[in-house]
C-alpha cells in the first residue's frame, strides 16, 4: 500500500528528460507553475495539457506509474473541487438543496481547479521521476549558490534536502515492516471509529520516530567521523553542463509562452 | 498448525524497472511438531518466504493453505494464517512502542481478544519463559539490545501462536545470549508453540536447535530434510555460499586423517562424545 506513493520517487530509465541538466528542469518546473497560474481560458489549459502529455511521453515514465502517485491526493482534490463547486456564490443557479447550491460559475471554477491541481502534481512529479535525488539537490545547490553571498546556507539546505530525500524510501520500507510486524501481533488499523483509529497509529508511529531519531543520530556521527564540516571549500564530483536537451527545453519554453500569449491576445 | 505453500512466486516492485523476483515456485509444508531451520545466502528469499507463510505478503502466484485447507480467496486464507501465526521479524526490538515492557508484551494478547486476567497470566508466563520477568515495569527503551530483543520476542510468544516464525533471531547477539535464546526456543517447542521455523545464517545454531533444515538459493527451495541429510551434502551447500557447521568440518578432517568417526556429527557435544568414546573414555557430560 505504501508503495503506491510515487511522489518524490525516481524512475530510472534513459530519456531526453532524464539527460537534461537538473537546473534546467528546476527552472522549467517553476516556469510551468507560473504559466499554470496565469492560464485562464480553456484554450490555454488545453495547450498546457497537450504540452504536459508530450513531456510525459518524452520522459518514458509509464502514465500508470504517474497516476498512481495521484491517488494519495484524491481526497485533497475532492475537497477543493467540492468547496468550489458548492460555495461559489456568483453565476446562475443550476441546482439547489438547502444551503448548498451549484452555479455555472462554480462548475467552471471547480473543473479548472481540478485540472490545475492534476497538472501541478504531474508536472512536479516529472521533475523527481526523471532526476535522481543526488542530482536534484546538486542542481538546487547550484541554483541557490548566488544567494550564498547574502548569507543563505545553500550547501546546508541542499545537504538537508538530499538527506531527507535519501531517507524517504528507507522510512517507507521501515513503516511497511512495522505495520506488518504489528499486524502479526493482531493490531487492527482498519476498523473502529476515528478515535480508535488514531490510537491504533501509536504502535506504528512510536517505533517509526524512535527509528528515525536513531538513524539521524548514527548518520550525524558517521558524517563527523568522515570530517564533514559544511560546504566551504567543498568540490563536487558532478559537473553540470547544458547540452542539446537543455537547448530543446529552452525552445519549448519560448514556444509555449508564445502560444499562450497568442491565445490571450486572440481571445481577448 | 500445519501450513502449506503451493508454487509460490513473489516479485518485489512488480512492473517497475527495479522489479526483483524473490521467490520462484516455492512449495513447502509444515506439520504440527515440526521445528525447521531455514538457511540460505543473503538475498535468497528467506524473509520473503516467512512473510508469505505468516499471511502478511500476498504472493503473485501460488496458494497459501493454513491448517492444510484451501480457502476460496487469499483474504480469508491470510486471516486464518495470521490468527495462528506469530512472526518475529529481524531486529524485532525496533518495533517496541509501549511505556512499559509489560504493556508491550500485553499488546498482542489483548488484540487477540483475551480478558485482562488471561492476558496478565500470558504476559507473566511469556516473560518468565523468555527470561525478562524482572524487567516488566521498565521502559522498553531503557534496556540493552539483547534485553530488547527478548522483550520483543516475548511480545509475540505471549500470543501463544501455534506456528512461531523467527527471522534471524540471534543476529547481533553475543554467543552466550544466542545460546540462551536458542535453548529457550527449544523449550517452547512442543508445549507452547506446536510448530517453529527459524531463519539463520549460523549453521551451528541451526544444527543444534532444529530437527529439519530447508535450504533456499536464489529464490528457490533447493533442499530440505533432516539436519543430517542436509549437512551431509557439504559440497552442494558450499556451492551456494553456505557451509556445514564448523565442527562437522573438523570431524571430516579427522575422518580423512584416519579416525573411525561417524559422519553425522553436527554439534560440539556430539563430537566430544564420539571422540571420548574413541579414546576409551565414557560419555563426557
Ligand atoms: N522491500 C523490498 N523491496 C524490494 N526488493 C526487496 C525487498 N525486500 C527484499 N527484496 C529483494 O528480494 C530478494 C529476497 O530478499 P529477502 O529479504 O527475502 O532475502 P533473505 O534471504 O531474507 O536475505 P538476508 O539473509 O540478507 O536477510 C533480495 O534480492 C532482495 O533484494
Ligand atoms: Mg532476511
Amino acid at each position: 500500500m505504501l508503495r503506491d506513493i510515487t511522489l518524490g520517487q525516481y524512475y530510472s530509465v534513459d530519456s531526453p528528460l532524464h539527460r537534461m541538466d537538473p537546473r534546467t528542469k528546476l527552472l522549467w518546473v517553476i516556469y510551468y507553475m507560473t504559466l499554470l497560474f496565469m492560464a485562464s481560458s480553456a484554450w490555454e489549459y488545453a495547450l498546457i495539457v497537450i504540452f504536459t502529455a508530450i513531456a510525459v511521453r518524452a520522459s518514458r515514465v509509464p502514465l500508470s506509474f504517474i497516476t498512481r502517485g495521484l491517488k494519495p491526493i484524491v481526497i485533497l482534490m475532492l475537497f477543493t473541487v467540492g468547496l468550489n463547486l458548492f460555495m461559489t456564490p456568483t453565476g446562475s443557479e443550476l441546482w439547489r438543496w438547502g444551503f448548498l447550491k451549484i452555479t455555472d460559475d462554480g462548475v467552471v471554477i471547480a473543473v479548472k481547479m481540478a485540472v490545475r491541481l492534476v497538472l501541478l502534481i504531474i508536472g512536479s512529479s516529472l521533475l523527481t521521476l526523471t532526476t535522481s535525488p543526488i542530482v536534484l539537490t546538486g542542481g538546487i545547490e547550484r541554483l541557490l549558490s548566488p544567494f550564498a553571498r547574502l548569507g543563505l546556507p545553500s550547501h546546508e539546505i541542499a545537504m538537508m534536502m538530499s538527506i531527507a530525500l535519501r531517507f524517504i524510501p528507507t522510512l517507507m520500507e521501515e513503516t511497511d515492516k512495522i505495520i506488518k510486524a504489528q499486524t502479526s501481533r493482531g493490531a487492527d488499523f482498519e476498523s473502529g471509529g476515528p478515535i480508535k483509529r488514531v490510537r491504533a497509529m501509536a504502535p506504528i508511529l512510536v517505533p517509526l520516530f524512535v527509528g528515525a531519531f536513531r538513524r539521524a543520530d548514527e548518520l550525524a556521527v558517521a558524517m563527523e567521523c568522515r570530517c564533514y564540516h559544511g560546504g566551504t571549500g567543498r568540490t563536487s564530483l558532478r559537473r553540470f553542463a547544458f547540452g542539446r536537451d537543455d537547448f530543446f527545453a529552452l525552445v519549448w519554453a519560448v514556444g509555449l509562452l508564445a502560444a499562450i500569449i497568442t491565445i490571450k491576445v486572440v481571445t481577448r | 498448525m500445519s501450513v502449506e505453500l503451493r508454487n509460490i512466486t513473489y516479485t518485489y516492485n512488480k512492473d517497475e524497472p527495479s522489479a526483483r523476483v524473490a521467490l520462484k515456485n516455492v512449495s513447502l509444508r509444515l506439520d504440527d511438531g515440526d521445528f525447521v531451520g531455514l538457511i540460505g545466502h543473503t538475498g535468497s528469499g528467506k524473509s520473503t518466504l516467512m512473510q508469505v507463510l505468516a499471511g502478511l505478503l500476498p504472493p503473485n502466484e501460488g496458494e497459501l493453505l493454513p491448517e492444510g485447507k484451501s480457502y476460496p480467496d487469499y483474504k480469508s486464507a491470510a486471516r486464518v494464517a495470521r490468527k495462528s501465526t506469530g512472526l518475529v521479524f529481524q531486529y524485532p526490538e525496533h518495533q517496541l512502542f509501549e511505556e512499559t515492557v509489560y504493556k508491550d508484551i500485553a499488546f498482542g494478547p489483548l488484540n487477540r481478544g483475551l480478558s485482562a486476567d488471561e492476558a496478565d497470566s500470558r504476559v507473566r508466563e511469556a516473560a518468565r519463559r523468555v527470561g525478562v520477568e524482572t524487567l516488566l515495569d521498565k521502559s522498553p527503551f531503557d534496556l540493552s539490545g539483547g534485553q530488547k530483543r527478548r522483550v520483543a520476542i516475548a511480545g509475540v510468544v505471549a500470543m501463544k501462536p501455534e506456528l512461531l516464525i523467527l527471522d534471524e533471531p540471534t543476529a547481533g547477539l553475543d554467543p552466550e545470549g544466542a545460546r540462551e535464546l536458542l535453548a529457550m526456543l527449544g523449550s517452547l517447542h512442543g508445549d507452547w508453540c506446536k510448530t517453529i521455523i527459524l531463519a539463520s545464517h549460523s549453521m551451528e545454531d541451526v544444527a543444534k536447535t532444529v530437527k529439519t533444515v530447508a535450504v533456499m538459493n536464489g529464490g528457490r527451495l533447493v533442499m530440505s530434510g533432516s539436519v543430517a541429510e542436509v549437512f551431509s551434502r557439504g559440497e552442494e551447500l558450499r556451492s551456494m555460499g553456505l557451509d556445514t557447521p564448523q565442527i562437522s568440518r573438523i570431524v571430516d578432517g579427522l575422518i580423512k586423517a584416519g579416525l573411525p568417526l561417524r559422519r553425522d556429527i553436527f554439534t560440539v557435544a556430539d563430537a566430544a562424545d564420539a571422540i571420548a568414546a574413541l579414546m576409551g573414555g565414557g560419555k563426557n557430560a
